[in-house]
C-alpha cells in the first residue's frame, strides 16, 4: 500500500535548514562573485597608458556597467550615420566628432582643433587634428567625413535623421530626394587632407553646434562593407576612439574594451563600458546588488529608495538631459482653439509650481517657456506675464473669447500616452481637473498607445484636437528647439512674425544680436500660446558611491551628474570619470564577459 | 488515426492561412507605421526612400503576397527593428531561452501540481488539504507572477544576496523565474486535479473496485488518477502554448532575453514580419496542442474515441 492511500501524510524529499543554506550559499557564491574589494590604482596606469588619479581603484577594476531599459526600443546599430532612433547603447563611441560639448554645455574642439566661417557666411571650414588614427592603420581625414555625409544623403542608406542636414548643407535636400547625386552635397575636402568645408543653403550659424553630430565612420571600412553595420560585429569594428567593441548582444549586453591602437587627444580613464540591457523589470534591486553603477530614477524610486538604508545617504544628480519640454498642443486651426484668447486661457489656469511640487518634485522645473533654463538662448522671466498662474485672468479671457464660465464651450477629448518617467497619467488628471474646475469647461482625457498618438498627431491635417507630447533638442541651439513651432512643422500654428525670426536667428553670427532676435520669439511663441507650455523634465541619477570625478560635479548652470550627451565621442564626461577604490563596501560583482 | 490527424492539420493550415490574412489587414488597418514613431516625421523624400527600402511602398495585397512566397520558402522576412537579423534568426537567439524556462515551468508546475492535488484529495478535510489547496493554491492563483517576481528578488536577491536578481547566462538564473512563472500553473493544476481526484474517489465504479477487494494502491493508479487526468488534459491544452511563448512579465522581472518581450515591442513597433512569425508560432503552437489534447484524451481513457475513428 502506497504513502498515499495507506492514509500517512506523504513523504517528500526533505530539505533541512542546514542543507538549503549551505545549497543557498553556494549558488549565491556562484551567482554573484567575488564582491570586490578594490586595490588602489592611484598612479598607475590604465589600458590607454593614461595615469589613474588619486583614490581610484586598479586598472583591472576601471570598468563601468551602465543600466539600459529596452522596453519598446530595439537596437540596430552603434553608429549616429547607420540609424539614429535605434542605436544600441554605448553608441557613437568609435570615432571622434568635429566638435565636442563640454560640461558647461560649450561647444569645444573635437577632431578639429578649430573653425571659422566663410567671409560671405555661405560656408565653414574645420580643421582637423593630424595623427588620428584608425584601428586599420588609415589615419582620420577630412574624407572619412565627406563619405559618412555622402552616405547620409544616399536614397538608397534611408537615413532615419536625414532631415537633420536637410535645407541646411547644399543640395542635401536633393540627394535625399534622389535628384542629384551624393557627391554634389556641399561637403568636400579643402586645401589638404585636414581641412574639410562644409557649403550650406545660406548663412547658417549654428554649424559648429550642429556638428556634434559628425561621429564619423570610416571611408575605407564604409566602402569595403557597404554600410555602417560593419561596428557591431567586433571582428569588423573599426575604431578611432578610446574604445573598440568586445561583444554586442541587443538584448542583453554591449562590451566595449580599450581601443589599444587609440591615438586621439581624449584618454578615458574607464578601460571598459558595460552597456545592461533589459527588457524592462525594476532596475532599483539591480543597482542596489550591485549589477549596475548607475541608475536613472523616477519619483517613484525616489520613494522606494528614500527607505532603504544604503540607497537614501546617496546624492541624487539631477539634469536635464536632452532639456526635454512636456506640452500640451491645439490644433489652431479649428474652433475652440483657433481663437487666441482661449489658449491664453488655458496658460494662464495652470498652477505649474503646484503641479510639480505635489506631482514631479524634484524631477521637473516649471516650464514659463517653451526652453529650459540652461539652454542656449533660452529666457524666462519677460515670459512668466503669459504663463503666470492666474485664473481670474484666465476666466476673463475665456470670457472674451465668448465663454462665460464656459458655457458653449464645446467638449474636447484631450489624447495623451503614459509616459512613466514624466508620470503623465497623473500630469494629465491634474490638468484636466484644473481646467474644468477653474474656467468650467468640458475636457475628457484619452489615452492612446505612443505609435498612434504620434501617427494622429504628425497627419496633415492633424488628428487630434489637443494632446499632451514631449520634445527633447536634436541639436545645441535655440534653433533647433524652437523650429517646432516654425509653420507647417509639428504643429498647425502659421506665424510668418515667428518663422522670420527663427529665420534671421539661424542666420545671425553674433550671440548678442541671436539672444535679442531668439528672446522676441519666445516672448511670440509663448504670447500666442499655440501649446501649453507646463513642464521641463529633469532626469535624476544614482552613481555608486566609488564612482567618481570631476564629470559629476555641478556645471555653471548647477546641474551635476553625467549631463547630455552622455558618454558618446560628443562630450568630455569619460574623461572625467572613473572608479575609485570601493571604500564603502557596495556590492560589486564582476560581470560575466570582461577581463 | 492517421487519416484523422491529417484533416486535423490541414484544417490548421487553412486557418493558419485565414488568420494571416486577418492579422495583415488589421496591421495595416491601425493608425501608424513602424517608422512613424519619431519626435520630427520624416521629410517626404526621405519617408519614401525609407518606404522603399522596406518595400512598404507596394499595395497591401502584394506586400501580403509577398510574405507569403517568402514564407513557403522557409523566409520569415526582417524584422525593421533589428535589419541587421532575419526574423527566423531573432527567433532562434530568443526562443530557447524562453523554452527553457516554459520547460522547466511546466516540469515543475505540473508535477508538483499533480502531488499536490493529489494529496490534498487524499487527504480530504485534514489539515494538508487545507493547507496545499486553501494557502498555497489559492495564494498562487491569487498573486499574479510579476507580483511573486519582485518578492522573491526582494528576498533572495536583495535581502539574502542569494541569487541573481536576473539576467542570463548561469544556471541559477533559472531559479526565480522557474519559480515565479511555476505558481500560477501548479495551484491550478492542483486545484484541478483535487476536485477530479475527489470527483472520482466517490464514483460507482471505485467503490465497487473497492468492494471487489482491489488495493487500494491498484485503485489509486489504476483507476482514480487516470481518469483524473481527463480534465487536467483540457486545461493543459492552452496552457502550454502560454508557457512556451513566454511570459512578458516574468522576461521583464527577471530582464531574460527571451521570446515573451518581442510580443509587446513588435506591436507597438508595428514591425510587421516579427508580428506575423509571432502570430504564426502561438497559432501553431495552438492548434497542435489541441490536437494532441484530443489524442490524449483516448490514450488516458479508451472510452473516448476521436470523431472518425468510430465509423
Amino acid at each position: 500500500m502506497s504513502d498515499l492511500s495507506s492514509g500517512q501524510p506523504a513523504r517528500l524529499p526533505h530539505l533541512t535548514r542546514r542543507g538549503f543554506l549551505v545549497g543557498a550559499s553556494a549558488l549565491s557564491l556562484a551567482a554573484c562573485g567575488k564582491s570586490q574589494d578594490t586595490s588602489s590604482g592611484a598612479g598607475t596606469k590604465n589600458a590607454l597608458g593614461l595615469k589613474l588619479p588619486a583614490g581610484a581603484a586598479s586598472a583591472g577594476d576601471q570598468y563601468y556597467v551602465l543600466p539600459f531599459d529596452s522596453t519598446g526600443a530595439s537596437y540596430k546599430a552603434l553608429d549616429f550615420y547607420e540609424n539614429v532612433y535605434s542605436r544600441a547603447p554605448l553608441a557613437d563611441q568609435f570615432n571622434i566628432p568635429l566638435v565636442r560639448l563640454n560640461q558647461n554645455y560649450q561647444i569645444v574642439p573635437g577632431a578639429a582643433g578649430g573653425w571659422e566661417q566663410s567671409a560671405d557666411k555661405n560656408s565653414w571650414t574645420f580643421h582637423l587634428r593630424k595623427g588620428i588614427m584608425w584601428s586599420d592603420g588609415k589615419e582620420l581625414t577630412a574624407a572619412d567625413y565627406v563619405e559618412t555625409l555622402r552616405y547620409s544623403a544616399d536614397p538608397k542608406h534611408a537615413w532615419d535623421f536625414s532631415w537633420f542636414w536637410s535645407g541646411v548643407i547644399k543640395n542635401y535636400t536633393d540627394a535625399v530626394a534622389g535628384k542629384v547625386p551624393t557627391s554634389s552635397i556641399g561637403v568636400k575636402q579643402g586645401k589638404d587632407k585636414y581641412t574639410l568645408v562644409i557649403e550650406t543653403e545660406g548663412p547658417v550659424a549654428y554649424i559648429p553646434s550642429a556638428c556634434l553630430y559628425t561621429t564619423p565612420l570610416s571611408a575605407a571600412a564604409l566602402h569595403k562593407y557597404g554600410s555602417g553595420s560593419y561596428n557591431i560585429n567586433p571582428a569588423t569594428c573599426v575604431t578611432c576612439g578610446p574604445y573598440t567593441l568586445t561583444k554586442f548582444d541587443p538584448t542583453a549586453q554591449v562590451v566595449l574594451g580599450p581601443n589599444k591602437k587609440y591615438t586621439g587627444p581624449f584618454k578615458p580613464p574607464i578601460d571598459t563600458l558595460v552597456g545592461k540591457i533589459y527588457a524592462g523589470g525594476d532596475m532599483l534591486p539591480r543597482f542596489q546588488t550591485g549589477q549596475v553603477d548607475q541608475l536613472s530614477v523616477t519619483p517613484l524610486d525616489l520613494k522606494i529608495a528614500a527607505k532603504n538604508p544604503k540607497t537614501k545617504a546617496l546624492h541624487l544628480y539631477k539634469n536635464p538631459n536632452d532639456f526635454e519640454i512636456w506640452y500640451t498642443f491645439f490644433d489652431t486651426k479649428k474652433a475652440p482653439f483657433d481663437n487666441v484668447k482661449v489658449r491664453q486661457a488655458l496658460a494662464h489656469s495652470v498652477d505649474r509650481e503646484s503641479l510639480i511640487k505635489s506631482l514631479l518634485a524634484p524631477l521637473a522645473t516649471p516650464a514659463y517657456g517653451y526652453l529650459t533654463p540652461g539652454y542656449p538662448f533660452a529666457v524666462e522671466d519677460p515670459l512668466k506675464p503669459y504663463t503666470n498662474y492666474d485664473p481670474a485672468k484666465a476666466k476673463s479671457l475665456l470670457a472674451q473669447a465668448g465663454y462665460p464660465n464656459g458655457k458653449g464651450f464645446p467638449p474636447v477629448k484631450f489624447y495623451w500616452w503614459a509616459n512613466a518617467v514624466s508620470n503623465t497619467e497623473a500630469v494629465v488628471q491634474a490638468l484636466t481637473h484644473t481646467w474644468n474646475s477653474v474656467l468650467g469647461i468640458n475636457i475628457q482625457l484619452q489615452q492612446l498607445d505612443k505609435t498612434t498618438f504620434y501617427a494622429r498627431m504628425n497627419k496633415k491635417p492633424t488628428e487630434i484636437q489637443m494632446g499632451f507630447v514631449s520634445y527633447g533638442m536634436d541639436y545645441f541651439d535655440a534653433s533647433n528647439m524652437l523650429s517646432v513651432y516654425k509653420s507647417d512643422g509639428r504643429h498647425n500654428w502659421n506665424n510668418a512674425q515667428y518663422d522670420k525670426l527663427l529665420a534671421k536667428g539661424a542666420a545671425e553670427s553674433k550671440p548678442q544680436a541671436r539672444q535679442e532676435i531668439y528672446t522676441e520669439a519666445q516672448v511670440q511663441l509663448t504670447r500666442e500660446a499655440p501649446g501649453v507650455f507646463v513642464f521641463h523634465l529633469l532626469y535624476g541619477y544614482y552613481y555608486a558611491p566609488y564612482m567618481q570625478g570631476k564629470a559629476l560635479s555641478k556645471n555653471k548652470n548647477g546641474y551635476d551628474g553625467i549631463q547630455w550627451p552622455g558618454f558618446g565621442a560628443t562630450s568630455d564626461s569619460l574623461q572625467g570619470l572613473y572608479v575609485a577604490q570601493n571604500k564603502q563596501k557596495w556590492p560589486r560583482p564582476k560581470p560575466n564577459g570582461i577581463s | 488515426m492517421v487519416a484523422y490527424l491529417a484533416r486535423r492539420f490541414l484544417t490548421l493550415l487553412l486557418v493558419m492561412f485565414v488568420m494571416t490574412m486577418l492579422i495583415f489587414g488589421l496591421m495595416h488597418a491601425v493608425p501608424g507605421g513602424p517608422f512613424d514613431q519619431t519626435q520630427q516625421p520624416l521629410p517626404g523624400p526621405a519617408m519614401a526612400n525609407v518606404m522603399r527600402k522596406y518595400g512598404l511602398d507596394q499595395p497591401i495585397w502584394r506586400q501580403y503576397l509577398n510574405w507569403l512566397w517568402a514564407l513557403l520558402h522557409g523566409d520569415l522576412g526582417i524584422p525593421f527593428e533589428q535589419p541587421t537579423m532575419t526574423v527566423t534568426g531573432l527567433i532562434a537567439r530568443a526562443w530557447p531561452i524562453t523554452l527553457a524556462i516554459g520547460g522547466l515551468t511546466i516540469l515543475v508546475s505540473y508535477v508538483g501540481g499533480l502531488v499536490m492535488g493529489c494529496a490534498a484529495a487524499l487527504r480530504h478535510n485534514t489539515w494538508l488539504d487545507w493547507l496545499l489547496t486553501s494557502a498555497v493554491s489559492t495564494v498562487g492563483v491569487a498573486l499574479p507572477n510579476y507580483v511573486v517576481g519582485f518578492l522573491l528578488i526582494s528576498l533572495f536577491s536583495v535581502k539574502l544576496g542569494w541569487l541573481p536578481v536576473g539576467g542570463w547566462g548561469q544556471p541559477q538564473d533559472l531559479i526565480l523565474p522557474v519559480v515565479a512563472f511555476s505558481l500560477y500553473p501548479m495551484a491550478l493544476m492542483a486545484r484541478y486535479t483535487r476536485a477530479s481526484t475527489l470527483e472520482v474517489t466517490y464514483a460507482d465504479y471505485v467503490r465497487m473496485g473497492r468492494a471487489r477487494g482491489l488495493s487500494e494502491r491498484r485503485l489509486t493508479v489504476r483507476y482514480i488518477l487516470r481518469t483524473a487526468l481527463i480534465p487536467l488534459i483540457t486545461i493543459m491544452g492552452p496552457n502550454i502554448p502560454n508557457i512556451l511563448t513566454g511570459s512578458i512579465f516574468i522576461e521583464a522581472t527577471f530582464a531574460l532575453p527571451g521570446l515573451g518581450s518581442y510580443f509587446t515591442t513588435a506591436s507597438l513597433h508595428r514591425d510587421y514580419p516579427l508580428i506575423l512569425a509571432l502570430v504564426l508560432i502561438v497559432a501553431v503552437l495552438w492548434g497542435t496542442c489541441y490536437i494532441l489534447s484530443d489524442v490524449a484524451y483516448t490514450l488516458v481513457d479508451p472510452r473516448v474515441r476521436l470523431e472518425g475513428l468510430s465509423r
